[in-house]
């Protein structure tokens, strides 16, 4: 297999066309917010991006699933366990999302000072949260449906 | 000049990284937009229980979603052009922008889920 875009990529080895390392001037917000310390390696910032957009991802799907039970299920599940469902799927929605940013966050400024990456705080969340849902569905197929 | 590169910006932008990182970056923005503009259309499924009201986060998920692919291909350009210069600035306002329109969506399902 080739690459997808042999006329984009220069062969390694090759020196960079242009250099000018005058760095790009950053506004004071993203200055504050992401503090002091050195530029990380751009891949770093890209697998950064790239794993909170899979977290928002994460959460988008637990969106669809809270809107979707609120909106189909109402043959399957009495109102009260529907509304249990589709609010801890769409609880777990915004925690996701929420912790995304705030994990960005402290990856980027992390990796500016070179110091440890931080826990991921949102793996038990998730986890927890996941099994605590489908706990409670089994419960309700088991006991609820007679 | 490169017919496929010409679709993803007018100038191309050459960067050297072997591992494709911008490509694969830009991948994922576009997987994520496809993901919410499904979460926007399900929205719509929500107008015959809620009323028309339902269709203030479908407009909203649209808006953040044309707002982002607008600068998907400049970001695109700013990193692979940050591959060649070692550095590059970090996506703080889109991942804002992406993050509190999740954030709002959630918040307004939980709101029209508790109020019925």
């Amino acid at each position: 297999m080739n690459f997808p875009e042999p006329g984009n990529v220069i062969p390694p080895g090759t020196p960079p066309a242009s250099a000018p390392v005058t760095p790009p001037e950053r506004d004071r917000l993203s200055a504050s917010l992401l503090g002091g310390g050195c530029e990380p390696d751009p891949r770093f910032t890209l697998a950064n991006e790239r794993t909170f957009l899979a977290w928002i991802r994460t959460a988008l799907a637990f969106l669809a699933g809270g809107i979707a039970v609120e909106a189909f299920t109402s043959d399957v599940f009495s109102p009260g366990l529907r509304r249990a469902v589709a609010l801890s799927l769409l609880v777990l929605a915004l925690l996701v999302s929420a912790s995304a940013c705030v994990r960005w966050l402290k990856v980027e400024r992390a990796m500016r000072q070179r110091k440890p990456l931080p826990l991921p705080v949102l793996v038990p969340i998730l986890s927890l949260g996941g099994a605590l849902v489908a706990a409670g569905l089994i419960v309700f197929l088991i006991y609820g449906a007679s | 000049m490169n017919r496929r590169s010409h679709a993803v910006s007018s100038t191309p932008v050459r960067h050297d990284d072997p591992g494709l990182q911008p490509e694969r970056t830009l991948l994922a923005w576009r997987r994520t937009l496809l993901t919410l503009i499904g979460v926007c259309i399900l929205f719509l499924r929500w107008i015959p229980p809620f009323g028309w009201v339902a269709l203030l986060p479908v407009i909203l998920s649209l808006l953040a979603g044309i707002l982002i692919q607008i600068g998907l291909n400049a970001r695109y350009r700013k990193s692979a052009r940050g591959m060649t210069q070692e550095r590059i600035p970090p996506p703080l306002r889109e991942v804002a922008v992406l993050g509190c329109t999740v954030m709002v969506l959630s918040l307004v399902g939980i709101v029209a889920v508790v109020s019925g």
